[in-house]
């Protein structure tokens, strides 16, 4: 495809309507030329701006004028004015307030909800191929694809606990509680600990995060992954993989891994989720395991490692399976007392079959960051990335 | 599949007709419940102003109601119910010539209030104000694109286009608002300097 042709089929390529040759081409066009990779990307920033700008509560007046033709045979009652006006207050509450607004009817199994967001957000209706409005509170169905156009953001809680950020401009698919598609922009999340791995897909690769929080981002040219706390298995199609952990970047260029990078500071990546969700801080009080894993993932912690140090044995003591993702992370982290703390709850926890088991004092000993610390930590983190149908699920 | 429901298990326009016309007034709810956005898209296209957009879609419902008996082909009811609206909107320009339209009205009032630094770059603003100055067949299309979610199919069933002729009107449309903006950008670097 060259740039004339890439042009002519600019708008089928905006709405995903190019057959598959079609995309293969242009995908090849845009990986060689800037100048349509720039008109492409204004192309899609214009396309969600209209979203944003177009979309939004209107059903509410509409679907009022709609009943009182239906019920009063066209003729407008004397007191529709009055409700127009009453319903012209509903709008700003349409996302904010849970409950208010059309609900898609969910016709598979519910896999997470949204719980709120700053501007209009979309789902793709499958029944009709069309994009309708979310509204806080509405389910997200198994396999739901969700969209946030330029200037809307939204937060969902998946039926595991795991929580999920859509920046604006994002589009994902939520195909189970622990399986999500990014299909294009940046999602940050907080995976919940659970007795099967997480996985999420990008372009040319897959994430397992290993108990953590992750910002994964998804463009034309890359997927990149930064692990803002804890760890993560990152992998291309091509079967290269690393372990990303916290403060660590790492992104999917033409089909392969690159080096691991630094990561921007975890506040200045946060920064907009934190905006939107006041929950983004871990409860270094929270006296069950749930919170005092999040507490030793958390990049704050490593401020007092003394405190981290405590927390990591005692969450050792209250684990169990759910949270074997989380210590297979902490099994790189660079503190040895922590290594020793997860191994130890592993060694409890983990059903065969399972890696050899390491004696505690070689967890200790390993140097940081080096390569013998990866290479004790990898057996176990495929392990747990291959346990993704071996652990019976609770719900 | 009964022959009174669509792909998604949905009754038919032609179904639920054949109820309104019998009496059944949630069939008729149901029938322009599922066209009337289509509707609204049309008329504010073409008013840029909610309030009147308002005006004009009641009067649409109500002579839709009140000649739904008449309509002949039923399955095309969406496009018929939207030949009204333009109808009705036509009707009332030639009352009342339309002055121009305005760029804040379009941005619906409806949105939920923007973030924080939503629209840093003013693009969103420069859109609302590219739309405005669009030709009618140029907004039409955009407006219930995106506002809609029309795709291809339904968008040609209202316009009466092909698919090709759907997506050239989208391209043409696209590529001149990218224009106006970019006019419009100019303009602004010249004010500023």
């Amino acid at each position: 495809m060259d740039c004339e042709a890439f042009r002519d089929r600019l708008d089928p390529w905006l709405g995903n309507h190019l057959e598959a040759a079609e995309l293969d081409g242009a995908r090849a066009h845009l990986s060689v030329c800037a100048a349509c990779r720039d008109l492409a990307e204004g192309a899609r920033r214009d396309a969600e701006g209209l979203d944003a700008l177009l979309s939004g509560g209107d059903r509410t007046r509409l679907s009022g004028m709609v009943s009182g033709a239906a019920r009063h045979g066209g003729l407008r009652p004397r007191w529709l004015p009055w409700a127009l006006a009453a319903a012209a207050l509903l709008p700003v509450f349409w996302v904010l307030v849970p409950g208010l607004g059309p609900t898609p009817s969910p016709v598979s199994p519910i896999v997470a909800e949204m719980e709120h967001a700053n501007g209009p957000v979309q789902w793709l209706d499958a029944g009709t191929g069309m994009w309708k409005t979310l509204t806080a509170g509405s389910p997200v169905s198994s396999s739901g694809r969700i969209r946030t156009p330029q200037g809307s953001q939204a937060s969902f809680r998946c039926e595991d606990g795991t929580r999920v950020c859509l920046n604006a401009g994002s589009q994902v698919v939520f195909h189970s509680d622990r399986h999500l598609e990014v299909e294009r922009g940046q999602i940050w999340t907080l995976v919940a600990s659970f007795d099967a791995p997480m996985r999420i897909d990008v372009k040319a690769g897959a994430v397992t995060p290993l108990g953590c929080v992750l910002d994964v981002a998804v463009t034309e040219r890359q997927s990149r992954l930064t692990t803002l706390s804890g760890a993560a298995l990152f992998r291309d199609l091509k079967g290269g993989r690393r372990t990303v952990t916290t403060g660590k970047s790492c992104a999917i260029r033409e089909g392969r891994l690159g080096m691991l990078e630094e990561a921007p500071s975890a506040d200045e990546s946060e920064a907009w989720v934190k905006i939107l969700n006041p929950w983004v801080e871990p409860d270094p009080e929270a006296p069950d395991a749930e919170g005092l894993l999040r507490y030793v993932e958390s990049a704050g912690s490593r401020k007092d490692p003394q405190r981290r140090r405590s927390a990591a044995v005692r969450m050792a003591s209250l684990a169990s399976l759910r949270h074997a993702g989380g210590l297979v992370g902490l099994l790189s982290d660079s503190d040895g007392e922590v290594r020793v703390a997860a191994a130890a709850a592993l060694a409890r926890v983990a059903p065969e079959p399972r890696p050899a088991p390491l004696d505690v004092a070689q967890w200790k000993a390993l140097p940081e960051d080096g390569e013998d610390l990866e290479k004790a930590s990898e057996p176990w983190q495929l392990w747990w990335a291959g346990r993704e149908s071996g652990i019976p699920r609770t719900r | 599949m009964p022959e009174a429901e669509g792909t998604g298990g949905e009754m038919t326009d032609a179904a639920l007709h054949a109820r309104a016309t019998g009496g059944d007034r949630q069939a008729l709810g149901a029938l322009l419940a599922r066209h009337a956005g289509a509707a609204y898209a049309g008329i504010l296209s073409r008013t840029g102003r909610r309030g009147e957009t308002e005006d004009l879609v009641q009067e649409t419902l109500s002579r839709a109601v009140a000649a739904v008996g008449t309509l002949k082909e039923p399955d095309r009811f969406g496009s018929w119910l939207y030949g009204i609206a333009i109808r009705v909107c036509s009707e009332r320009f030639r009352k009342k010539p339309l002055e121009g339209l305005s760029l804040e009205n379009l941005r619906l009032e409806s949105q939920a209030p923007a973030a924080e630094g939503a629209d840093p770059d003013g693009r969103l603003e420069l859109l609302s104000r590219g739309l405005g100055e669009l030709s009618e067949s140029d907004r039409e299309v955009l407006v219930l694109h995106h506002m809609e979610g029309l795709d291809y199919e339904a968008l040609g069933r209202i316009l009466g286009l092909s698919r090709a002729g759907v997506s050239q009107r989208l391209s043409r449309a696209r590529t001149r608002l990218r224009e106006r903006m970019a006019t419009m950008e100019k303009n602004m670097e010249k004010g500023d300097s």
